[in-house]
């Protein structure tokens, strides 16, 4: 007696054979593979060539737009140094802008402003103006949220009217005709605000999946084609064969291997493909079809598709 | 150092008439095939591949199937072979290492058909010691025997020819597949199992 996988071991190991000739033509067709290396230094060169230009146009790309943005952010400042620099008059300026933002917020950045102000007012008095400018951020850090708050402020307006519409469109689908709904997105027609009720929402959820369903069910195709056969004379799946599931007309298959070589060609729906050329059995491998057909409305219609061969 | 004596050699002879000869040609060693390919001489590459096929085709006829698909996995490995030539750095023999690569470009291709949906085994066994799987000691063609491995069942083909015929642990065929250890080592059992329903079944068929 003797374990099994050595027995495997001893006849399989470090044997060889001869592979068939197309592979090196394969290989050889293939450019990148052999001139690979005498291209190479043209293809290394263009291979850190390619990144860096990238890099450098997304630079420049983002330096535009910095510039771009950064004015805005000057102008900001711009109306805000005045009022620190001002301390007569800082509500005249400030309430300005905050005026489009919420009440919340105005209340707190005008305080602070305000309170830096009076500290700026009471250090630039016992001499130490000096140490304010380097803190030069403080008054700056409200005003600068502000902008931003009511460009906020704005999408959100616009969200809550997209929902007080949604709530009048919904209601309105019940009331399309179901032969009217078929396949077409159900336009939404603004009807009055009273009609909202949840009930009404799940029916037009119920009639949209029975759409589906049907459509689904109306789609099966005019052949059945299978993707495999085993020609082993076992009665089961010995031949290559599709069904009809409606009648059709001028039915034309034909069967190719890999390398383009017709095999086997019928037009006859009823016969089948052995998986054999020429009398010779031919081995395990994925064959193409291309079938030609007319339907039931005159339409020529093609099918391809590979098939697998299975002995 | 090997010697590689390039003409219309015996290997050739034994294949299809169809086949090119190439004018003969002496490769002094490793070094100077490698550098040849490196350096894009087509007679260097064609040496290369004269060579090293019938060893490479072998192992991708041992994992695949079909004909065609070992056909596919040689030449993914011979791609793989070229392209990454120039990392090769001679600690091993240069047969060896394209057998290695051979062998990885197999597994890749599986793992990534695999998670196209080959369709695998998870039954677990418990842990422990795999039952040794003997059969009779007799003279059995390798053809017969290569067939068997062949119409193994995917994963099993897989685990295997791994083990059993390249040698990796079993942790290591778990990392490379990104399988269960538990999973592989019920896997090989079970195809053992069938080769050896497969060998009785042959011994049968031949003494009748």
């Amino acid at each position: 007696m003797k374990e099994i996988g050595e027995l495997f071991k001893e006849k399989l190991t470090d044997q060889q054979e001869p592979p068939p000739l197309q592979v090196w033509e394969k290989i050889a067709a293939d450019d990148n593979v052999l001139k690979y290396n005498s291209k190479q230094g043209l293809q290394q060169s263009l291979f850190y060539i390619l990144p860096a230009m990238i890099i450098v146009a997304i630079a420049v790309i983002s330096i535009v737009l910095l510039s771009n943005s950064n004015p805005l952010k000057q102008n900001d400042m711009a109306k805000i140094t005045p009022a620190v620099e001002n301390p007569a008059t800082p509500e005249t300026v400030i309430p300005d802008s905050i005026s489009k933002a919420d009440d919340q917020t105005i209340t707190s950045p005008t305080e602070s402003v305000q309170s830096v102000v009076n500290q700026y007012q009471t250090e630039t008095q016992t001499g130490h103006a000096n140490h304010l400018r380097s803190s030069n951020a403080k008054p700056v850090v409200p005003v600068i949220i502000m902008p931003f708050k009511a460009e906020v402020s704005q999408p959100e307006a616009e969200v809550s009217k997209e929902n007080s519409y949604k709530e009048i469109v919904i209601p309105a689908a019940p009331s399309n005709e179901k032969t009217t709904v078929k396949k077409k997105p159900i336009t939404p027609t603004p009807k009055t605000e009273e009609v909202k009720s949840q009930n009404l929402e799940t029916d037009d959820v119920e009639e949209k999946s029975w759409e589906i369903v049907s459509s689904d069910r109306e789609e099966v195709p005019d052949l059945s084609i299978p993707d495999a056969f085993s020609p082993n004379a076992d009665g089961l799946n010995d031949e290559f064969g599709v069904v009809a599931n409606r009648p059709i007309t001028d039915f034309n298959m034909m069967v190719y291997d890999r390398t383009g070589q017709q095999l086997f060609q019928t037009r006859d729906i009823n016969a089948g493909w052995n998986g054999e050329y020429k009398g010779q059995l031919l081995p395990t491998n994925s064959y193409l079809y291309i079938i030609s057909y007319k339907n039931s409305g005159g339409e020529n219609k093609i099918q391809k598709g590979m098939l697998i061969l299975v002995r | 150092m090997q010697k590689y004596i390039f003409s219309g050699n015996k290997k050739m002879e034994n294949t299809s008439s169809g086949r090119v000869k190439t004018t003969e040609h002496l490769v002094n060693n490793d070094q100077e095939l490698v550098e040849g390919c490196i350096a894009g001489n087509p007679k260097y590459q064609r040496i290369l591949y004269e060579e090293f096929a019938g060893d490479l085709y072998f192992i991708c006829k041992r994992y695949s199937h079909s004909d065609a698909d070992a056909e596919d996995l040689l030449q993914d490995a011979f791609i793989k072979i070229f392209l990454n030539l120039k990392g090769f750095r001679f600690e091993s023999s240069l047969r060896h290492w394209m057998k290695r690569l051979a062998t990885n470009t197999i597994i890749t291709n599986f793992r990534t058909k695999k998670k196209e949906g080959v369709k695998l085994d998870y039954e677990e066994c418990e842990q422990g010691v795999l039952p040794v799987v003997e059969v009779q000691d007799v003279e059995i063609p390798m053809e017969v025997l290569m067939r068997m491995v062949r119409e193994l069942p995917p994963g099993y083909r897989m685990i295997f020819n791994m083990r059993e015929i390249d040698g990796y642990e079993l942790s290591e065929i778990a990392e490379e597949l990104n399988m269960n250890p538990a999973t592989v080592r019920s896997q090989l059992f079970k195809a053992k199992a069938v080769l050896k329903k497969q060998i009785e079944n042959w011994l049968k068929s031949e003494k009748v």
